[in-house]
């Protein structure tokens, strides 16, 4: 099978990990992670580079939902491969299940080295907010963007040495009065997506098919559930 | 005084200068000025911190410190309103995040214009489950119902809120217009059911304007 990969530079190190974990050689095309801050323009950027592969039956993409940016997207000639995650994070937790367990468990938000390296880093958006507004008035905004969550977990991946990247969020999460935790991550949905069997877990559209919205949601079902 | 483009309201609002803003608010009050025309030169610089968030100048915090001088804009301009505006034209507006999703601050963005334009607005929170939004909204009676959905894993609830709210709504006494914020668009609207949607809090407004303009052009 012939298969190029497009992958979230934020998960760039786990990605490498599981390429060498599988022995899976495709090449890897990555995508900037600050495209994140506007979600229509990571779907242009990433539907402008499937446009562009012609020569490859199927192309993986290494990315969540990630802000509905996978909806929509369409090759004409290559099958187009995706986990059905939220985000990346479900996407190294191991699980879309996983998540939702520890979210019930209670209100997290989550970190990565990868995440913590972009500019969009939770840890620079603080060091950002106290210069900019000072110390009483920078903690009150930071602390009104973590007024529904108890926690702040670091996802360990095992991927790149993680131990500054756990302290800077021990910091974060100690100066707003959070509980810091580290979860162990999981390599098991990045390895399959890049070696399979793609089974519901994943997304699989055939050449000329967009990937829609409905892939991603609940069966009819579980919504009924939800009412009751 | 000769005016200067730091004077200029929008950019006092776009630089998040809240004393600045407040400053300059409370002075064209004292001359007479229209107290909407205030509101939309505010919102044009909450516009305009939109814009900076994402060309990377600002973070979240800076659109939140952008709803937090609306919410004190609001609270010198509403008394003022309130003699301009009878409380039946400007409506009740329900508004929660769905079960599922933890975001709020897009809604506290919203919820700060609507009170400006003289909207009562009832929050009830975030993670809230379809049954909650019946009973709130059969409580109150609301205009309109908005729900808001960043995640994409709260749009089956978004839809199930939707479903309970228009099969229960003779129950309830109302059925009122449902507008969904935050991350959708038509296709998501269409999932969810909804009758309207916005992904940014001046639309929002604008939308809730018309469905009441409309219902009362209905009964009038």
């Amino acid at each position: 099978m012939s298969a190029t990969i497009l992958a979230c530079k934020t998960i760039s190190d786990e990605l490498i990990l599981a390429l060498q974990a599988t022995g899976c050689t495709h090449p890897v095309c990555w995508v900037d992670s600050n495209l994140h801050r506007k979600p229509g323009k990571l779907k242009e950027e990433i539907q402008s580079i499937i446009s562009r592969i012609s020569n490859v039956e199927t192309i993986i993409l290494a990315f969540g939902l990630c802000g509905n940016a996978l909806v929509g997207l369409r090759s004409d000639t290559a099958r187009l491969v995706a986990p059905k995650t939220e985000d990346c994070i479900s996407l190294l937790l191991g699980s879309q299940k996983r998540r939702a367990e520890l979210t019930r468990e209670s209100a997290s938000y989550y970190l990565t080295k990868g995440w913590l390296e972009s500019e969009n880093s939770i840890a620079d958006e603080y060091d950002d907010c106290l210069k900019r507004f000072g110390r009483r008035k920078g903690r009150r905004l930071m602390l009104t963007i973590f007024k529904e969550y108890r926690c702040l977990s670091f996802v360990e991946t095992g991927a790149g040495d993680s131990i500054p990247y756990i302290a800077k969020s021990e910091r974060v999460a100690r100066d707003l009065g959070l509980v810091h935790q580290v979860i162990e991550g999981s390599s098991r949905l990045l390895e399959k997506l890049l070696v399979g069997p793609w089974n519901d877990e994943f997304i699989v559209v055939h050449p000329g098919c967009f990937i829609e919205l409905e892939h991603f949601l609940t069966a009819a079902s579980e919504v009924a559930e939800l009412r009751q | 005084m000769k005016r200067t483009q730091a004077s200029h309201l929008p950019d006092l609002v776009a630089n998040l200068q809240e004393k600045s803003v407040l400053r300059e608010v409370r002075r064209r009050l004292g001359r007479g000025e229209d107290p909407l025309q205030l509101v939309r030169e505010c919102q044009e610089g909450v516009h305009l911190v939109g814009e900076r968030y994402e060309q990377k100048i600002y973070y979240i915090s800076g659109l939140i410190m952008a709803g937090e001088i609306m919410q004190r804009v609001g609270s010198m301009v509403f008394p003022l309103l309130e003699q301009q505006v009878s409380g039946n034209k400007s409506g009740t507006i329900l508004i929660g995040t769905v079960q599922g999703d933890i975001h709020h601050i897009g809604k506290g963005i919203v919820t700060a214009l609507l009170r400006c334009y003289g909207f009562t607005v009832v929050d009830i929170g975030v993670n809230v489950p379809p049954h909650q939004f019946r009973s709130k909204a059969e409580e109150i009676q609301p205009d309109i119902v908005g729900l808001s959905c960043l995640i994409n894993s709260s749009y089956p609830a978004a839809r199930a809120t939707v479903e309970l709210l228009r099969s229960e709504a003779e129950n309830i006494g109302c059925r009122p217009p449902l507008i969904i914020g935050g991350l959708v668009d038509q296709r998501i609207c269409d999932y969810v059911g909804a009758d309207a949607w916005t992904t940014d809090s001046i639309t929002g407004v604008r939308l809730c304007q018309k469905f009441v303009a409309d219902k009362h052009a209905g009964s009038g």
